[in-house]
């Protein structure tokens, strides 16, 4: 089991400026969960974190959960829809955005993941995210 | 997604409805021999969510080698009966 925090790199392809997890904070049979500071640069739009980011966050953080189910690194999958996405408000500079990921239902290498982003406790944006995964080698 | 509350239910009704108001199938080719891939549309990005209608409407659980079995329309019906048959809820429309 990896120790807690850990660096999310491992079981991502993604690298800046398009990551938007810095660390994994939990992780367990059901889920995992990221959390990124919002940052001056590249994610921000109009001067808050971009709306693409927060489902962004969300899939790479699903990307995490499932390298470290499959204990694989790095995890291969695609998201492939995104349903009932609801964004309350965008995080500014200077929040800590957590990215919580929940397995909804798993068919095949196709699964459900429910994914909630927030902040301080409070939910900036949520919904359900479709994932196509690679069979491991 | 259709959260249709289905007890006291029509399994056909509700299947059917699914269908129509979550993979926008018409209602005409809505019948027992329709084959899901082949004559409704639905690839298997569609299955999960599938699942997961049938499983919130009918407040039953759908087991994965059970779903994969899955082919036609009919299938869906006699699953979905079978799950219900054992809490003694009625299909009305068998």
């Amino acid at each position: 089991m990896t120790a807690l925090p850990a660096d999310p790199l491992p079981w991502l392809l993604h690298r800046p400026p398009i990551l938007c997890v810095d660390v994994v904070v939990h992780a367990d049979d059901d889920g995992a969960a990221c959390e990124h500071l919002v940052r001056a640069g590249p994610h921000l739009c109009d001067g808050v974190f971009w709306e693409g980011g927060l489902i962004e966050g969300l899939a790479q953080t699903a990307g995490v959960f499932e390298g470290m189910r499959q204990r694989r690194q790095p995890a291969l999958g695609l998201l492939v829809g995104v349903r009932d996405f609801q964004v309350l408000r965008r995080p500014a500079p200077g929040e800590r955005v957590r990215f919580a990921v929940t397995t909804e239902k798993r068919l095949g290498p196709v699964s459900l993941l429910h994914g909630v982003a927030s902040v301080g406790g409070d939910t900036v944006a949520a919904g359900v995210l479709k994932f196509f995964l690679a069979e491991p080698a | 997604m259709s959260g249709t509350d289905a007890r006291g239910l029509d399994v056909e009704t509700v299947v059917n409805r699914i269908m129509v108001d979550a993979f926008e199938v018409e209602q005409e080719r809505l019948h027992p021999d329709a084959r899901l891939a082949d004559d409704l549309g639905l690839d298997s990005l569609d299955g999960v969510d599938l699942v997961v209608a049938l499983e919130k409407s009918f407040h039953c659980r759908i087991a994965e080698d059970e779903a994969r079995s899955i082919r036609t329309l009919g299938d869906i019906y006699a699953r979905v009966r079978a799950r219900l048959a054992p809490a003694g809820i009625e299909d009305r429309s068998a």
